[in-house]
């Protein structure tokens, strides 16, 4: 089979690693034979991979058997802390683990949909005429607080990363993006500040995310 | 070894990691532990937090394999735990990467000067690229991974990883070039 020289150019590196078919290797061969910008591109990708055994040198590996041991123990204190009765994220673990497994097969989905279904319209139908609660919004002291929290996104943030990040909090932009990039979000849902920062902070879509005073 | 074989040795090995034996994930560590770290401390600069965010990867991949559902290799699946893992912790710890932080090459004990000094320079230009074409060279070159599992682990698309792959190639020769060397000087 022929490749166009575009598609021979980016066999380049896989043909270094020894990733190609034995087919597409011969097709490369042969038209490297009679190709010299070829030939001079894969010299020049050759020097890049040549350099790699001395940048292996230079990093300095920690022994495996320790690393190893360090894993086993964090395993280990994970383990334990999980089969500690009282903890409170153990048991959210094994409740989200159970609603996995329960809700992986289609079948049992729809059986608990059909249920939920069943039971919302009994409850409605039942509900005394009078309302005998009172919403936080009906008056009275509220607990919503707005959070406003300055944020940096990576430039490789798609918009729908964004979006979906911001829908998971239930936050909005209020502002920006400044000349340096920053936007303000806002929270109104009764927010823990170092919760929402510490879900910020650890999608890979945000560079910087500090609460705005 | 073929990769076909590394790939449903890799494969095997985490199923029985998930059944919870401890020799098939010593196994999977040892066959896997130095390529994870040099990713790692790659992108950390830093010993003892690569090392650390290693500890880290492997207790994932201890818990996790259960979960993995072979959507993609064992191989860029661990790959993928480590890069989110290793962006937290850049975060965490704001350790930018430094020029200075490498070290030259010593010309002491190399055969031949010309080639030491050749690639003195190359390295020395690499070191001025960004993370992201220093990176991707890291994939193909150290990590032998094919543009696709390169994909897989960065969630992008494979034709954005043969650009930058080709991108990085002219970054280096452009570095390269502000180091003040012509290409057939070195």
């Amino acid at each position: 089979m022929k490749y166009d020289a575009a598609t021979l150019k980016e066999m380049i590196p896989l043909y270094i690693n020894g990733r190609l078919s034995d087919s597409e290797r011969a097709a490369f061969e042969a038209a490297l034979a009679s190709d010299p910008a070829l030939k001079q591109e894969l010299s020049e990708f050759e020097e890049i991979a040549a350099l790699y055994p001395d940048i292996e040198e230079e990093i300095p590996f920690p022994s495996s058997d320790r690393v190893f041991s360090r894993i086993m123990d964090n395993i280990d204190a994970q383990e334990k802390k999980a089969a500690s009765p009282d903890g409170p994220g153990v048991l959210f673990e094994k409740l989200v683990d159970f609603i996995r497994a329960t809700f992986f097969s289609p079948r049992i989905a729809w059986a608990v949909a059909a249920v939920q279904l069943v039971l919302l319209v009994t409850l409605v139908g039942t509900m005394p005429d009078t309302q005998d609660f009172e919403t936080l919004s009906s008056g009275g002291a509220t607990t919503e607080t707005v959070l406003k929290i300055n944020i940096v996104f990576e430039e490789d943030a798609m918009e729908k990363d964004i979006r979906a990040l911001l829908n998971q909090l239930d936050a909005g932009i209020v502002a920006g993006p400044m000349a340096n990039g920053l936007y303000v979000i806002e929270l109104t849902q009764s927010p823990s500040p170092d919760d929402v920062l510490k879900t910020l902070m650890d999608s890979k879509f945000v560079r910087l995310a500090e609460p705005k005073y | 070894m073929n990769r076909g074989i590394a790939v449903a040795r890799e494969t095997r090995l985490l199923e029985r990691v998930a059944e919870g034996d401890h020799a098939a994930f010593r196994e999977l560590y040892e066959s896997m532990s130095r390529s994870i770290y040099f990713y790692l401390y790659r992108i950390l600069r830093d010993e003892s937090l690569a090392e650390d965010v290693q500890v880290e990867v492997f207790t994932q991949v201890w818990k996790g394999a259960g979960q993995f559902r072979g959507q993609s290799q064992v191989k860029t699946w661990i790959f993928g735990i480590a890069r989110n893992l290793a962006m937290n912790a850049l975060r965490k710890h704001r350790h930018h990467a430094n020029i200075d932080d490498y070290r030259d090459i010593a010309d002491d004990g190399q055969p031949n000067p010309e080639d030491a000094d050749r690639r003195r320079f190359l390295q020395k230009a690499m070191d001025m690229l960004s993370d992201k074409h220093r990176d991707v060279l890291d994939y193909v070159f150290y990590q032998q991974m094919t543009y696709q599992e390169i994909a897989d682990i960065l969630d992008i698309s494979e034709n954005t990883v043969k650009t930058r792959v080709f991108y990085a190639k002219a970054a280096l020769r452009k570095a390269i070039g502000k180091l003040g060397v012509k290409r057939d000087e070195i």
